[in-house]
């Protein structure tokens, strides 16, 4: 940011495998309007994030200059102006406003307000960067596609846009970086889907909003020490701190244990060996411990119908089912295995502010 | 002129590929190079480009694939990075042993350790010694030429060698740029048919590679080190050639920067000389009369153009972007080749080393000002042949002989900066950290 004071960066979070191609098609299309425009532009992937594995938060980029580009390779956008967000469990499961320029907005896909997002952000250290939110419902994405050479530095053939037709329209009537003109001349097939993006978007001013907040960055070169290869391992069947999975999940599962019998098909079928069986008085006192019936990342009662001692086959065993939602990616394996369909999914959002939202229809 | 678009270093060379009009390609994926693989598969398979494509179980598969292939006469292509590189080792002799101008491209990958997916030239230089044409790309259109170039170059009857153009991986391999893909009529002027004298064919038999005697083994290694000469002598006319017909011209050896004036060059090869261009910009503004130059090729290494051409300046910063654990210097071989090549030069340079971007670091700009004000500052003591230090005078280098650096893990100033410091302090910018500039 100091280096190029001109420099505009636009960060878009998505899902991996199945909202790669709306990511680019946003950060592309940005960055070509913004060429047509008279700017020095770059669009490229981050390189670390893993976009081959389903619903993993990753992250594409645009830089738009007036002059050109000093750094232009670079792996990341440090001091994004504008954050994207395919969906709005990406704003609660990421610290999505990491580095964000001071003024900067958020633009989040969602049916859901702008008030619900800036309550998701109430947590980020540097939210009072933050200037302006902004939704707007420009349809669900994540439905799988065929990654068509698109991965692994390649660009795909161009598809029809839909959602980021309606993203790229609420691009351009929030922020005014590129003309609403500029993106429908480049791809006329889309002009509907941005004129209503650019129509229905809803705009919030963060009443937080400090333009004075500047905390300092990390030094941008720094010295070093050497770095032991040899580390302690977890316990095998430990948890992998350096990679929690939880915010691969969109909808989280929640068991009825009234009707849950302890069958342990869940328990065998996750692949990411989430479920536990805990002792009811273990659930219990997981549950008193985690304070809240939100759970936190792997509290006991985890949207876990508070315990019933009188209910269904578990009580036979004394045993329920806990899930961990630290990693729980959200598959559904569990909730479609469950012989007594006694698992359901419900929407991660649901969950915030420790309020589950939740009925159970059997 | 051909048509404009803005593609990934990867996905340029698939384009190149198919302007080739390559027959057998062997693929196996290894990020960061997979991508052109992909495309190349998907180019097959829509019917945009005929050719064999064979999905191999490993990289000395590849290797061996396209070796046979071309022994029949077939264009071909394959590619790897990182460890998939090595892996294939033992195919790289017999292939340029045997004269097959076969292509690999590499992406950049490091080795293990650390094995990240980050650029680093290692693997690639580890292979500089078996007889193939090498040299980098620094953006996608660099490395759409580089392609078409290489062909031309290694099908030459004079040279008959195979080639690893490379390309930074995830710089050049993953972030797109602008590239002006040729005009197929483009291409057939500059690229003719490959049409090998000697070819597999059942109505001629011939052996290929045969066990030799060990009186045969000189005389087989003098026709691969005059096949190389042979490359190096006609360079320049393919480039010539090149520029004619695309209208881009290219230095065929050495890429210069704004060099008319300046005293500090930083010398490299790939990605990294993008940024240090556009440092140098920035240090100009400053009044370090700082250029840049690119090399093009490391094999065959250009040496007398390295000589003429790096002598006039007072410091020359090697951007060394690869290791060789105990070479000479304890760099690596950008290093020992620079050097090497300045041994007979009557006015040398002293010649500082930045071992930088290892592990596919992001070398960023206030590095570069903290590497040239290094330099700078060197250059205030002069060069080698004014008499500022000879051989026996602390390794013939001033300020004591420490002229090689671990980028971030040493501080610059030994390079006869405190030595400088005391009597001439203008250098404009003493932001030791190189982030305020
Ligand atoms: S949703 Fe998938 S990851 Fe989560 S608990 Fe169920 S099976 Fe395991
Ligand atoms: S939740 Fe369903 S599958 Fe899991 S133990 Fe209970 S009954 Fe069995």
């Amino acid at each position: 940011m100091a280096l190029q004071p001109n420099l505009i960066e636009v960060t878009v979070w998505y899902r991996g495998v199945v909202e790669g191609r709306l990511a680019r098609q946003v950060t592309n299309s940005l960055a070509d309007a913004a060429q047509t425009e008279g700017s020095y532009v770059q669009a490229f992937d981050n390189y670390t994030d893993l976009p081959d594995r389903v619903y993993v938060p990753c992250r594409s980029y645009a830089r738009i200059c007036p002059e050109p580009i000093a750094e232009p390779y670079t792996y990341v956008n440090s001091n994004p102006s504008l954050v994207v967000c395919t969906d709005a469990a990406l704003v609660k499961g990421c610290n999505v406003l990491k580095g964000i320029d001071p003024g900067g907005t958020l633009i989040v896909n969602t049916r859901r307000d702008p008030e619900f997002v800036l309550g998701l952000v109430k947590d980020l250290p540097q939210k009072a960067r933050l200037k302006k939110v902004a939704t707007l419902d420009a349809g669900t994405a994540h439905q799988p596609n065929t990654p068509q050479g698109g991965i692994e530095g390649s660009t795909e053939k161009a598809g029809t846009m839909r959602t980021a037709a309606a993203l790229l329209g609420a691009i351009a009537k929030v922020t005014g970086m590129v003309s609403l003109e500029t993106l429908t001349k480049k791809a006329p097939a889309a002009a509907e889907m941005m004129a209503h993006g650019y129509a229905f978007v809803r705009e919030l001013a963060n009443p937080d909003y400090d333009p004075n907040d500047t905390a300092s960055e990390a030094a941008e070169f720094g010295r070093r020490g050497k770095v032991d290869l040899i580390v302690p391992a977890p316990l095998p069947n430990g948890s992998q701190e350096g990679h929690i999975t939880g915010n691969y999940r969109l909808q989280r599962p929640v068991v009825d244990q009234k009707i849950c019998t302890a069958c342990k098909i869940c328990w065998v079928s996750c692949p990411d060996a989430c479920i536990t069986m805990v002792k009811d008085d273990e659930a219990a006192a997981a549950a008193a411990a985690a304070g809240e019936a939100d759970g936190g990342l792997d509290g006991g009662a985890d949207g876990a119908v508070p315990a019933a001692a009188d209910g269904g086959g578990s009580a036979a065993t004394g045993e329920k089912v806990k899930v961990n939602l630290k990693y729980c990616k959200g598959c559904g394996i569990c909730w479609n295995v469950c012989p007594l369909k006694c698992i359901k999914p419900v929407d991660e959002l649901d969950f915030a502010g420790g309020v589950v939202r939740i009925t159970y229809s059997i | 002129m051909g048509k404009q678009v803005r593609v990934s270093g990867c996905k340029a060379v698939a384009e190149a590929v198919k302007a080739a009009n390559v027959d057998v390609i062997a693929s196996y994926p290894i990020r960061p190079y997979t991508g052109t693989m992909v495309e190349l598969a998907r180019m097959v398979a829509e019917g945009e480009l005929d050719a064999e494509f064979v999905h191999a179980e490993g990289e000395h598969a590849q290797l061996s694939v396209v070796l046979g292939a071309s022994a029949a006469g077939a264009r071909v292509f394959t590619g790897s990075a990182g460890v998939g590189v090595t892996y294939a080792f033992e195919v790289y002799s017999p292939t340029s042993g045997e004269f097959h101008p076969v292509q690999c491209m590499i992406a950049n990958r490091t080795l293990d350790p650390p094995g990240d997916f980050g650029s680093e030239h290692t693997e690639a230089m580890a292979t500089r010694d078996q007889g193939w044409i090498m040299g980098w790309a620094a953006s996608p259109q660099e490395a759409y030429d580089n392609t078409l170039i290489y062909y031309r170059l290694g099908e030459d009857p004079r040279v008959m060698l195979p080639q690893f153009p490379c390309q930074d991986g995830y710089f050049v391999s993953h972030i797109s740029g602008p590239v002006e893909l040729a005009d197929p009529g483009q291409v057939k002027e500059f690229l003719p048919e490959f049409r090998p004298a000697r070819a597999l064919d059942p109505r001629r038999p011939v052996i290929m590679g045969p066990q030799c005697h060990a009186d045969q083994g000189a005389a087989i290694e003098l026709g691969r080190a005059e096949a190389m000469r042979n490359a190096r002598e006609i360079i320049p006319q393919v480039y010539d050639e090149f520029a004619r017909i695309f209208g881009r011209r290219y230095d065929p050896f050495l890429e210069e920067y704004k060099t008319d004036d300046a005293e500090v060059v930083f010398f490299g090869q790939g990605a990294h000389t993008v940024p240090a261009r556009l440092a140098a910009d920035r240090l100009r503004a400053q009044g370090l009369k700082v250029g840049v130059v690119q090399l093009r090729f490391m094999r065959p290494f250009p040496t007398d153009a390295v000589a003429e051409r790096l002598a006039r300046f007072k410091v020359v910063g090697i951007i060394e972007n690869s290791n060789s654990f105990g070479s000479a210097f304890d760099a690596g071989p950008l290093t020992a080749e620079v050097h090497a090549s300045l041994y007979y030069a009557e006015n040398r340079p002293q010649i500082l080393t930045f071992l930088a971007g290892l592990g596919g670091e992001n070398i960023r700009l206030g590095a570069y000002g903290e590497m040239a004000r290094a330099m700078h500052a060197a250059a205030q003591a002069g060069r080698v042949g004014d008499g500022a230090g000879h051989v026996g005078e602390g390794a013939g280098r001033v300020g004591g002989g420490k002229h090689v650096f671990w980028l971030g893990f040493e501080p610059l100033g030994d390079a006869g900066v405190e030595h400088v410091a005391a009597s001439e302090d203008g250098d404009g910018g003493s932001d030791g950290e190189g982030g305020g500039w």
